[in-house]
């Protein structure tokens, strides 16, 4: 397909349109023009006694918070997500696959465990604990799929596998050795306990926003380090170094998109590879664009699981996994065409 | 729910074969007079000793009442969750749930084996398999139903008498609680919380359980009555529109408090939050279906009626 002109006023439309679709929609209607005047209104609505507070409450205080925190979830696992692909030369590199969100997974889940999630400590802790076991299974994904210079799909599938199955266990042992955590801990490992409150929201903004800033800025590095490492050296770049930051940035985005909201796959794999097949692979476009839409197909993803009542019993995890598991087949089943 | 409404007819259904059989008395401890084939609440015929003498209790509501009704001393095996009353304790436990220890209960030399409905019918079958006899005893979702247990569970163990007068008092006490509501000139709505987990999208009880009977008989009434399901995930969204006058908080034991509940996002304009009327509650007192169903109504009646029983 031919690239279009101007990527980013249709990306933002849609962005735009799917974040005012889930302050507008949920489980309880409310008519769009009140919607409006609410949102207008501003916060302080909130305080009427009658019914009009009531959906005051619901828009401010309930729809807007998980919006935006899924805005941001969805930005930090298509931002990641591009940026592994690009790093690891490999187009089936997702933050779920690769190992970041489950280690990430186990250590919000050890964090949550001794702590309680919503304690200020833990605000500042599972984040970080967070990021600590997405780094430390990234890096055994990296070390065990490696082949000589490359990433090959193959070996990157398996260890993803291993390291995954093995990251999944352990944060069930560890969720498991707290009474009554089955049904948080079924939730969690699908994308399910959303602390939709300003709180949590706060404790990784910093993160997410921090990281895709470094991504976005540095996103030619990755442009260069298509050409092969040695190529990229001596093009003048430091390789080592260069990996490092991003790797870094990456994993700091997606561990702090799995601390509160739980492991969600595929959005992180699908929404780069759609931004390719449309505006192309050059990675200062990528990252960006794949940022933008991870934020616009995860709040749609969130809607449909608001809105579709047989669904109000699933994780978002589910719904993503719903619309990617299939996608992640036709990419496997092309990459096999290509090698034949 | 029809495999409660199963279970009772199945209970009143072995009283008349009791009373058809005119089992006789037999001191506890001595070996069992017979056999006899009883339905259970699986609709099976099982041929159970009468009275049984070793039994392993597989459920924390059927351990309850076997000690309510002077059984407890024929009780030689638990599950990891009888933990009630206090000298159930010191009864082996053989594990929970789908990590039942078949090993341990089959060591333990029981010539009955009860369980209740939190195991499967395919763990009941596994009893069987390795040769034990394995009597499933229904939920009963009314407190007519709790009490045909209660007479189920005092001919299987011979002590019809005790289980009689606990019948008597269960009855006496409903019936209390039920004079002191029905002047009450309102009847609060009630939102039962089950799990928060996602305090967006909290669990609650619908219609067909008993908390939903037991909020009902405290005189109040339950905003998820009318659900179409028996334990419906509900949205805070409608909860907030719902604005229940009281909240229980069954999960308190889960770490849940009237204080967390009151700083989640939105739930502070619900009435319940407002007047101060959400209140911690111990779940087991509904969610097992034994001889303290009846505290759990009393303690349901006194937080939706305070009035009714003061002085």
């Amino acid at each position: 397909m031919k690239p279009l002109r101007s990527p980013y006023t249709p990306c933002i439309l849609l962005l735009g349109a799917s974040f005012l679709l889930s302050v507008a929609i949920g489980a309880e209607w409310i008519p769009p023009l009140r919607v409006a005047r609410i949102l207008l209104g501003g916060p302080w609505l909130s305080g009427d006694p009658g019914p009009e507070g009531t959906d005051a409450t619901i828009v401010w205080s309930l729809r807007l918070p998980r919006a935006v925190l899924m805005a941001l979830v969805g930005a930090a696992l298509g931002g990641s997500g591009a940026a592994y692909q690009g790093l690891l030369r490999n187009p089936l590199a997702d933050p779920y696959l690769i190992g970041v969100a489950p280690g990430a997974a186990l250590g919000a889940a050890i964090a949550m465990v001794v702590l309680g999630p919503a304690s200020m400590l833990g605000y500042l802790a599972v984040p970080a604990a967070a990021f600590a076991g997405g780094i430390v299974m990234v890096l055994a994904v990296y070390r065990i799929a490696r082949v000589g210079e490359t990433v090959p799909v193959t070996t990157l599938v398996l260890a993803g596998i291993a390291v995954g199955a093995f990251s999944n266990g352990l944060t069930t042992f560890v969720m498991l050795l707290k009474k009554g955590q089955v049904e948080r801990l079924m939730l969690f490992l699908w994308g399910g306990v959303g602390l939709f409150e300003w709180g949590p929201i706060a404790a990784i903004a910093p993160y997410i926003l921090g990281g895709l800033a470094v991504l976005i800025l540095f996103a030619r590095l990755l442009d260069v380090l298509q050409f092969g490492d040695e190529q990229a050296v001596q093009l003048g770049l430091d390789v080592e170094r260069a990996k490092l930051l991003l790797i870094g940035a990456a994993t700091l985005v997606a561990a702090a998109a799995v601390a509160f909201v739980g492991v969600i796959g595929f959005v992180g794999l699908v929404v780069p590879h759609v931004v390719r097949l449309v505006w192309g692979a050059g990675h200062r476009r990528l990252v960006p664009l794949s940022t933008i839409c991870g934020a616009a197909l995860l709040l749609g993803a969130d809607l449909l699981q608001r809105a579709v009542p047989w669904l109000s019993r699933t994780p978002v995890g589910v719904v993503t996994a719903f619309l990617g598991a299939p996608f992640f087949v036709y990419l496997l089943r092309r990459e096999r065409a290509e090698h034949s | 729910m029809t495999r409660g409404a199963r279970g009772a007819r199945a209970a009143a259904g072995l009283v008349l074969l009791a009373i058809a059989c005119d089992v006789r008395h037999s001191e506890p401890g001595a070996p069992p007079l017979g056999r006899k084939a009883v339905q259970d609440g699986l609709g099976r015929s099982v041929d159970v000793p009468v009275p049984a003498q070793r039994i392993a209790s597989v459920g924390p509501s059927n351990t309850e009442i076997l000690f309510a009704i002077g059984a407890g001393g024929q009780v030689v095996a638990r599950d990891d969750f009888s933990d009630q009353p206090a000298e159930a304790r010191s009864i082996p436990a053989v594990g929970s749930g789908t990590s039942l220890g078949l090993e341990r209960l089959v060591a333990s030399r029981p010539d009955l084996v009860l369980a209740a409905e939190i195991y499967a019918p395919e763990q009941v079958r596994a009893l069987e398999n390795a040769l034990l006899t394995a009597f499933f005893v229904a939920n009963p979702t009314t407190f007519e139903g709790l009490a045909s247990n209660v007479g189920l569970l005092g001919s299987l163990t011979g002590h019809e008498a005790e289980a009689t007068k606990l019948q008597r008092s269960i009855q006496s006490r409903v019936q209390a609680v039920a004079e002191r509501v029905h002047n009450a000139e309102d009847r609060p709505t009630v939102f039962y919380e089950l799990d928060a987990t996602d305090p967006q999208q909290p669990w609650t009880a619908g219609p067909g359980g008993f908390i939903n009977t037991l909020i009902t008989l405290a005189g109040g009434r339950n905003v998820a009555a009318g659900d179409d399901q028996p334990f419906p995930r509900w949205s805070a969204e409608r909860l907030l529109r719902e604005n229940p006058q009281v909240i229980i908080v069954g999960d308190a034991k889960y770490g849940v408090t009237p204080d967390s509940v009151r700083a989640r996002a939105g739930w502070g304009r619900i009435a319940a939050v407002r007047d101060g009327r959400v209140h911690s509650f111990d779940d087991d007192l509904v969610s097992r279906p034994g001889p303290r169903l009846v505290d759990g109504l009393e303690a349901m009646a006194r937080l939706l009626h305070p009035e009714a029983f003061r002085g």
